[in-house]
C-alpha cells in the first residue's frame, strides 16, 4: 500500500494540473475532488500538495491569486497557464508511453 | 478545536522564514485545514477524530520550509528596514502621537483669541491684537491639520497582513476608489469642519447661522469624493 502511494506520488504534478484544467481551484477543493474521484482511496498530504504548488508556480505552469470572498475565508486559488497545459499534455503522453511499456514488461 | 488547528500550524511555522510567501503559505494552509476539519465534522466525525485526521493529513512540511528558507532569504521589509510587524507597530504609535498632538493644537488654538482678545479691550491698538489672536488661531489649526494630513498620506493603510494580500489583489483589479490623498482628507475632515465652524463663528459672531456648516459638510465630503476619487 505504501509502495502504491509512492507510485502515485510520482504523478502529483499531473494530478494537480489535470484538476486545474477543469477550472481554477484551491488546495482543499482539489484534494476533496481527488478523494471523491478515488472513492476515498487516495488523498494528497498538504505537504505534498503545497510543495507541488510551489514548484509548479515557480516553473510558470500555474499562477495563484487570493480570492475575495466576503465570508471571511481567504483562499488562494490556482489557475493553469498555457505553458501548464502544454506541460500537462507532455506528462500525459509520457504516462501513456510508460504505462504501455510496463504493461508489456510485467505481464 | 479550530483554535487547536491554528495553534498547531503556528507551531509548525515557528521557525519558518520571515517572508511574505511563508506567511501566505501559512494563511493558506490554515484555511484549507479548517475547511477539511469542518467537512469532517459535518460528515459526522467527532471533533477529536476530525482534528486528528486533519493534523495527520498535513504530512511533513519541514522540507518545504527548508526550501523556502534557502531560496527566499529576503524578509518582508517595512519602513526603516524593520520587519513588517515592527513597521506596523511603529506607524500605529506614530499615528497615535500625531493625532494626540493635533487635537491638543486644535484645543489650544482658541488661546491666542481669548488672551489677545481680553488684552485688546485694555489696549489702545486693540483691533490689531484681536487680528493677531485670530492669526495665531489659524497657525495652530494649520499646523494641526497639516500634521494629520501628512500622517494620513505617509502611513500605510492600517491592516493585518492577510488584508494586505487582499488589498494588493483588489488594487490590481482597481477595486478601491480611495486615493491616498482622499483617505488623508477623510481622516481629518470632521476636525477641519469643526475648526472652520469655530473660526467662522468667532470671526463673524453669527453663531445663529454658522451651524449650517454641519449640514453642508457631508455634501462637501461627497463632492470631494466625486472629484478626487477615481472610479
Amino acid at each position: 500500500m505504501a509502495i502504491a502511494a509512492d507510485l502515485i506520488r510520482g504523478h502529483t504534478d499531473t494530478i494537480i494540473l489535470a484538476q486545474l484544467t477543469h477550472g481554477d481551484s484551491y488546495g482543499y477543493n482539489i484534494n476533496r475532488v481527488i478523494q471523491t474521484i478515488t472513492n476515498g482511496q487516495y488523498e494528497l498530504k498538504e505537504a505534498t500538495l503545497y510543495t507541488a504548488f510551489r514548484r509548479l508556480e515557480q516553473s510558470g505552469f500555474i499562477v495563484s491569486y487570493w480570492g475575495d470572498e466576503n465570508t471571511g475565508a481567504r483562499r488562494r486559488y490556482y489557475s493553469i497557464t498555457s505553458a501548464g497545459r502544454a506541460y500537462y499534455e507532455t506528462l500525459l503522453s509520457d504516462w501513456e508511453y510508460s504505462r504501455n511499456i510496463i504493461e508489456q514488461l510485467i505481464r | 478545536m479550530e483554535y487547536n488547528i491554528r495553534a498547531y500550524v503556528d507551531e509548525l511555522f515557528c521557525d519558518a522564514p520571515d517572508t511574505q510567501r511563508a506567511y501566505e503559505m501559512k494563511v493558506e494552509l490554515v484555511q484549507n485545514l479548517l475547511d477539511k476539519y469542518n467537512d469532517l465534522v459535518a460528515s459526522g466525525k467527532s471533533e477529536e477524530d476530525a482534528y486528528n485526521i486533519t493534523i495527520y493529513g498535513i504530512g511533513d512540511i519541514s522540507e518545504l520550509l527548508e526550501e523556502m528558507r534557502r531560496e527566499e532569504p529576503q524578509p518582508v521589509r517595512g519602513a526603516e528596514g524593520t520587519s513588517y510587524y515592527t513597521a506596523m507597530y511603529y506607524f500605529r504609535r506614530r499615528s497615535a502621537a500625531i493625532i494626540a498632538v493635533s487635537v491638543m493644537l486644535y484645543i489650544f488654538s482658541v488661546i491666542p483669541v481669548i488672551v489677545l482678545g481680553a488684552m485688546s479691550t485694555h489696549s489702545h491698538n486693540g483691533d490689531m491684537m484681536a487680528v493677531f489672536g485670530v492669526a495665531g488661531m489659524f497657525v495652530f489649526i494649520g499646523i494641526a491639520t497639516g500634521l494629520i494630513i501628512w500622517n494620513g498620506i505617509t502611513s500605510p493603510k492600517r491592516s493585518d497582513p492577510p488584508e494586505v494580500v487582499i488589498d494588493l489583489y483588489n488594487r490590481k483589479k482597481g477595486g478601491s476608489d480611495h486615493t491616498p490623498l482622499l483617505r488623508a482628507i477623510d481622516s481629518a475632515f470632521w476636525l477641519i469642519v469643526l475648526a472652520v465652524y469655530f473660526l467662522l463663528s468667532f470671526m463673524t459672531g453669527r453663531w445663529d447661522i454658522t451651524w449650517i456648516l454641519f449640514i453642508a459638510a457631508p455634501a462637501i465630503s461627497g463632492i470631494l469624493h466625486a472629484v478626487l476619487g477615481r472610479k
